[in-house]
């Protein structure tokens, strides 16, 4: 019961984050993108691939950014004009100003089968290594928000997980060809 | 912890950049010599791009449910004028 509550506690505090800065920058993302000849499947598209990017540069800076609204916006701005672009490339586009959009966009790496497979036979792990690696929670809030009695047997499960999700990628790598680049 | 999973930690601290330096050359060392534990760096390496994918996945549906919300909630009926107002129907 307590683990429900905490996961709950930390589930809630992301949303009213990501539901306030819906409301605040998606007009600011919908009006510029509108403006250009986009329709609104575009600037939701856009917009939410833009508060992706927001969440992992957040997260890995633990909320310290001079203003969310204006980073998100930013991005989105570079996002648009990337893919609808003058020429497909606009001389303005300053790509080095945010370069965590060429991280995000490296999608090479093909494990969707994979990663099917581990969510299939391995939720719990994931979402643990999830929260450590992808949400940043301190490891003292990994082991409250998964009932762990320690960090430390917190931080034995994490490394057990990734021993678990490792044997898997070595095990599928051969079956996959394309997997393994 | 038993002997795997310090390999484990060992290999997650190179990968998130916290080893010192003469420990990162040690770890290249045993790459080339040792083809089992290179082997077992890439596959690591690769269970973070599980690890993010999976994030990036579970992000996206917390992302649109939130948008639903948005969207069809009474609540915000005001921003949804806002938005609608934007897009003009052609």
């Amino acid at each position: 019961m307590e683990e429900f509550v905490n996961q709950k506690h930390a589930i809630d505090v992301r949303e009213n984050r990501l539901l306030a800065l819906y409301k605040e920058a998606f007009p600011m993302v919908a009006k510029f993108i509108s403006r250009r000849g986009g329709g609104f499947d575009q600037a939701k598209d856009i917009f939410q691939d833009a508060l992706v990017i927001w969440y992992e540069k957040a997260a890995c800076n633990e909320g310290k950014l001079i203003s969310d609204k204006a980073y998100v916006f930013g991005i989105a701005k570079h996002l648009w004009l990337r893919a609808f672009g003058s020429n497909g490339f606009n001389s303005d586009l300053k790509t080095d100003l945010f370069p965590e959009i060429e991280d995000f966009q490296d999608e090479s790496f093909s494990s969707g089968r994979l990663l099917a497979l581990l969510e299939y036979s391995g939720q719990k792990c994931l979402q643990l290594l999830k929260s450590f690696y992808y949400d940043r929670f301190s490891m003292l809030e990994v082991a409250q928000t998964f009932g762990f009695k320690t960090e430390r047997s917190a931080t034995v499960q994490k490394y057990k997980c990734l021993e678990k999700v490792r044997d898997t990628v070595k095990e599928k790598a051969l079956q996959y060809e394309d997997f393994l680049e | 912890m038993r002997t795997s999973l310090n390999e484990i930690k060992y290999i997650d601290d190179h990968l998130q950049g916290k080893l010192a330096v003469e420990e990162e050359l040690l770890l290249e060392v045993r790459k080339i010599i040792d083809h089992s534990f290179a082997s077992n760096v890439v596959a690591q390496q690769n269970s973070h791009h599980l690890i993010r994918e999976y994030g990036r996945k579970m992000l996206r549906q917390e992302i649109e449910s939130i948008h639903q919300k948005l969207f069809t909630e009474k609540e915000h009926s005001g921003f949804r004028s806002l938005i609608s107002s934007l897009f003009p129907k052609r």
